[in-house]
């Protein structure tokens, strides 16, 4: 009985949710819908579903866009990884001790934030050639490793919400600067860390502009690159072929999703952890 | 330095406010040591090209090389009527986006929170975070389809009977902005309702429970306990689409390429073909250092905000 | 952005003499007849090319480039042709893309590109000079010189020119390309409404008027998307066929029938070519009373599916490069033909005349083409060895012999100019498909570009954008051109400014 009472009192909310989450997905449904559809079928109905669902899309999408998986995880794997070791360690010094510089720093890091990726394009792509890097997986990670002031500004956040007393008792065992990262503040921050792994995963997974500057060698590619030019760069429009192209290139963190989907939550709301 | 209680004093007694602590310094070596991976790719990647550009704005720069010109180009700048515009049309963007933000999302996450049974939470916000997974650049590929003239809004209003109202929602001026400003509608997918629903369990059980006792309505509990409790996470996400708004262009870009005509122009895409089709460097960094001191001015502001009230800094 | 004249003068010597002397080295081995020349190239060859030429079954046009770079590829089996996409979705991002890259200094060893913009004649000093090597033998072919390899005097390198004189871009021989002013039209549309091709701007009008009548979308002007230069290329053709004496006034240097940079500015500089001339105005106003026949949103990006292939839309723009996309188009049901751009007559307009409009890209000839190469002066800095391989590729795409492999891959046959169709096509249905193409005859008139991106990419760019405000109805001629006049006198000042060698203060 009385959890049919509590499901009664939750159904409004159920419904008010609903309404939310139709139209959230309605775009997901579009693309789904158009990817199976022939030149044809999409002219005779463009919405809804047809059968039969044309796999023959996908096969046109597939054969363009596979060698692109390597190269979004490899440039990314790295260029995750990265930002995780540097920014925590950088997050942890600033939010856990008070040294000389600490303030300057602080700011140094924030105003990172403000400057507009597009203001650096150029002379970042001049750096880049400069250093030898044009047309190598480099050019692409390092620019990636080095935006960590996001997740610097996160971990943060995290580490100075930690208690005192832990950081003390371990200063009177004799724990240097970096044993406590490593044995206190890493353990602790590694919710945080996942949340903030897959978070940045999703975030580069996406970038188009800078690998579309620095990687014209096919073979190193990446997916919402290939994605735009197979989309748009092409005279006859064929929309079941684009949009077919969009859902492949969705299933890498579709999975990713379904794997971790506890871990992000759960780290996004890591804030609860206390000492 | 702020006394910041969090921060454990770990360090020997300070000397002097002047003069160089050599003992101190000493003592947080290897800190500066962890720092220094962060601090030299910053320097490398970030604000040695954001000054190689800043010095450009104040030349005139093409295939023969450099040269200086002042202010020229910022003079170019103030009289550029276009420009001027679509700095309206961004304000348009980041305003509207600020209103989202601190709504939609909140009230979904506040919503889901609601729920009494917590697997049926858990499922909830799983079904608001899986639609990200659509990369950016897909998603408005599919708006785009959706804002066509046979796409799928024209055929949705048909569809109920309201064939009056469609129309080139892109091609249309008068309407263009806000189709712009429609996409990704409702705006709750991502991250930003996770945040909230993260403040929203941080909020201490006893202060609900509390307010349960005393008979607050829902609505009640939202606007006097809830929403005061999560400014933080509010004035984070304002922040974050702010300059989200400044910095990027990828929507108009890949939408409508700022058409038609100016309508859908905003300084960020100026910057871009300005500095890339054109090969107009200076003019370019000119708009992008005015938007980094816009952006520079929005985040001053917002942490002067968060110091006063918080402290964390 | 010290890289940006990385490229010191007394470098520039140097590189000049290296190539001069590799030039002497190379045509002397190419005296002797056997392909020793190229018999120790080996090592890695990076190739620019203009999109994904080895994956475009649609564009016969670009196939053949990649099938001749195989071949190139086959007879030097140490040496690994590689290729790398020109970035980018749309002619503008690719321009960009090969300008950005020019101007670090990091293309590849050669590159391929269309209709050669003027970006690159620009950055002319960056593009290696074949101006000796074109009056030396190309080792692929019979001729004395490579110079005469070229059809109708090496016609198709007129055309790219630098302002020096040099030729920095070698045009790649291909049959008669049309531009967009070949029109191809839904032939089973046109018979049911019961209309013909127009002859005279009138009369499209007219047939456009009766496929609306009959509820069809008369015509697909794309204006923005991959293809949204097009409606400016229209206005373009129609502009200079009402302004004939205004491109014959400003002609004032070689090559004739083509302005250049320099032209145009002393055109504008001199007041030959002023905002107040009622005729661009005049070509405006065509164009706003075409766009009532246009797809209902073409002020929005392009339709998502073909609405031609469909069969919803009487007329588009085509031209040969593109012609694969109809001709063999598996999604085509219907019959097809293609007409030419009828002139703005008399009785069209008070300025209208008898010209026919210009073929906008080239001749309408065998001989001129779209498709060039040139070679960065990073190459043979980079290496000797790879310029010298870099230059023999472009010399074997370019030599004779593979007019005739570039002619059997393409939807319209090679033919001599000024041949009637029924002497190159015997099947009637082909006739009125190709007809475009051939008449009216091949007229020696390529585009003049009268245009203000033949000096000022960004100024152009913003014209167009006054041009869909206007089209829009935002704003009447006189404010967009109110609005453009100060643009337009910068950019005259700014190009004088940059250019002393033009000697400006004597213009008249």
């Amino acid at each position: 009985m009385p959890k049919l009472k509590i499901f009664n009192r939750d159904l409004p909310l159920h419904l008010i949710l609903l309404l939310f989450a139709l139209p959230t997905f309605f775009p997901v449904f579009v693309m789904l819908s158009i990817s199976g559809k022939d030149f044809f079928q999409y002219g005779q109905q463009p919405l809804l579903p047809t059968l039969p669902f044309n796999f023959a899309n996908y096969e046109v999408a597939w054969s363009f866009m596979s060698s692109t998986y390597f190269n979004n995880t490899l440039i990314i794997g790295v260029g995750v990884a990265a930002i995780l070791l540097f920014a925590s360690l950088t997050a942890f010094s600033l939010a856990r001790f008070s040294f000389p510089g600490r303030k300057v720093l602080f700011y140094f890091v924030l105003a990172v934030l403000a400057i507009p990726s597009t203001v650096i394009l150029v002379p970042l792509f001049m750096l880049i050639v400069d250093l030898g890097l044009l047309n190598t997986r480099w050019a692409v990670i390092l620019p990636y490793a080095a935006s960590q002031s996001f997740a610097i500004l996160v971990f943060y956040t995290f580490f100075y919400s930690l208690s005192k007393e832990l950081f003390e008792s371990a200063q009177i065992d004799g724990a240097n600067f970096f044993q406590m990262y490593l044995h206190l503040g890493l353990p602790l921050a590694r919710p945080i860390m996942s949340a903030i792994g897959v978070f940045l995963i999703w975030l580069l997974w996406n970038d188009y502009i800078w690998p579309s500057l620095v990687l014209s060698d096919p073979e190193l590619q990446t997916v919402a690159l290939k994605l735009v030019v197979f989309y748009l760069g092409r005279g006859i429009p064929e929309p079941g072929q684009g949009m077919a192209a969009s859902v492949i290139s969705s299933i890498p963190l579709v999975l990713l999703f379904l794997v971790s989907m506890r871990t992000f939550i759960a780290g996004l709301t890591a804030g609860a952890i206390k000492g | 330095m702020s006394s910041n209680s969090a921060i454990s004093g770990i360090l020997p007694k300070a000397g002097s406010r002047r003069g160089v602590n050599w003992a101190r310094l000493r003592h947080f070596a290897p800190l500066y040591l962890m720092v220094l991976p962060t601090v030299v790719m910053l320097l490398v990647f970030f604000y040695y090209p954001a000054i190689n550009g800043f010095l450009t704005s104040f030349q005139y720069v093409d295939v023969r090389g450099a040269q200086w010109v002042g202010l020229d180009n910022y003079e170019r700048l103030f009289n550029d009527v276009r420009l001027i515009q679509s700095f309206r049309n961004l304000i348009f963007l980041a305003v509207f986006n600020v209103g989202v933000v601190i709504s939609l999302p909140l009230l979904v996450a506040a919503l889901i929170f609601r729920v009494k049974n917590l697997s049926a939470q858990y499922w909830w916000r799983i079904v608001f975070v899986i639609p990200i997974v659509v990369p950016a650049v897909a998603s408005i590929l599919v708006w785009r389809w959706m804002y066509s003239a046979d796409g799928g809004l024209n055929i949705l209003l048909s569809a109920v009977g309201l064939g009056d109202l469609t129309r080139s929602w892109l091609g249309d001026r008068d309407v263009v902005m806000w189709a712009l400003a429609f996409t990704n509608f409702p705006w709750v997918a991502g991250i930003n309702f996770l945040i909230y629903y993260a403040g929203l369990q941080d909020i201490s059980q006893e202060v609900l429970d509390a307010s349960v006792v005393d008979g607050a309505t829902s609505l009640r509990r939202f606007l006097s306990i809830e929403l005061p409790l999560l400014r933080p996470q509010m004035r984070l996400l304002v922040l974050l689409t702010l300059i989200y708004w400044m910095r990027s262009f990828e929507l108009p870009m890949i939408m409508t390429n700022g058409g038609p005509g100016f309508a859908t122009m905003v300084p960020g895409l100026r910057m871009y073909y300005a500095i890339n089709r054109d090969f107009d460097l200076g003019y370019g960094s000119a708009i992008g250092t005015i938007l980094f001191l816009i952006v520079l001015v929005i985040t001053l502001i917002q942490l002067r905000l968060t110091r006063t009230r918080d402290d964390v800094i | 952005m010290r890289k940006l004249h990385l490229l010191s003068p007394k470098l520039f010597l140097l590189l000049c003499i290296l190539a001069l002397s590799l030039t002497l080295s190379v045509a002397g081995v190419s005296s002797q007849d056997t392909p020793a020349h190229g018999a120790d190239f080996a090592g890695e060859l990076r190739v620019a090319v203009w999109g994904q030429i080895d994956q475009a079954p649609d564009r016969p046009d670009v196939t053949v480039v990649h099938n001749l770079f195989q071949q190139w590829q086959a007879m030097y089996p140490n040496v690994e042709l590689k290729y790398d996409y020109i970035g980018g979705t749309n002619v503008s991002e690719r321009f960009t893309w090969i300008n950005t890259n020019l101007l670090a200094g990091t293309l590849p060893d050669a590159v391929m590109i269309y209709f050669p913009g003027p970006d690159v004649y620009n950055a002319a000093d960056l593009l290696y000079n074949f101006g000796d090597d074109l009056q030396q033998a190309n080792p692929y072919s019979d001729n004395a010189t490579w110079l005469e390899d070229f059809p109708l005097d090496g016609l198709v390198l007129n055309q790219t020119v630098s302002s020096d004189g040099g030729n920095r871009v070698i045009g790649f021989t291909l049959s008669g390309d049309s531009g967009v002013t070949t029109y191809a039209y839904n032939k089973t549309m046109f018979d049911e409404v019961g209309v013909e091709p127009p002859q005279t701007w009138g009369e499209f009008l007219e047939v456009q008027q009766k496929l609306k009548d009959a509820g069809y979308t008369p015509f697909l002007m794309p204006t923005a998307g991959p293809l949204g230069w097009v409606w400016n290329w229209s206005e373009w053709t129609i502009r200079e066929q009402l302004m004939e004496d205004v491109i014959e006034q400003c002609d004032i240097e070689e090559p004739f029938n083509l302005l250049n940079d320099k032209e145009v500015v002393y055109c504008i500089a001199t007041g030959k070519l002023t905002l107040e001339d009622p005729r661009l105005a005049e070509t405006w106003e065509l164009m706003k009373e075409w766009s009532q026949y246009w797809q209902e949103d073409f002020l929005a990006p392009p339709p998502d599916v073909d609405l031609f292939a469909q069969g919803q839309v009487g007329v588009i723009n085509t031209m040969n490069l593109w012609l694969g996309q109809i001709a063999r188009n598996p999604n085509i049901t219907f019959e097809w033909g293609t007409f030419y751009q009828p002139p703005v007559t008399a009785a069209d307009s008070e300025f209208g005349n008898d010209i026919l409009p210009r073929r906008v890209g080239n001749l309408g000839q065998a001989g001129s083409g779209s498709v060039y190469f040139f070679i960065p002066t990073t190459t043979a800095d980079r290496s000797p060895e790879k310029f010298a391989m870099a230059r023999d590729l472009i010399q074997y795409v370019t030599a004779p012999a593979q007019l005739d492999i570039w002619c059997s891959q393409q939807p319209i046959p090679c033919y001599e100019p000024g041949t009637p169709i029924d002497q190159v096509y015997t099947d009637p249905a082909m006739v009125v498909r190709m007809r475009g193409f051939f008449e009216p005859g091949a007229f020696d008139n390529g585009g003049a570009s009268l245009n203000w991106a033949t000096f000022d990419r960004a100024i152009d760019a913003e014209w167009s954008r006054l041009f869909v405000e206007y089209m829009g109805g935002s704003m009447t001629i006189e404010e967009v051109f109110a609005e453009f006049q100060p643009l337009l006198d910068d950019a005259v000042e700014r190009a004088i400014r940059a250019h002393p060698e033009w000697d400006a203060d004597s213009w008249e």
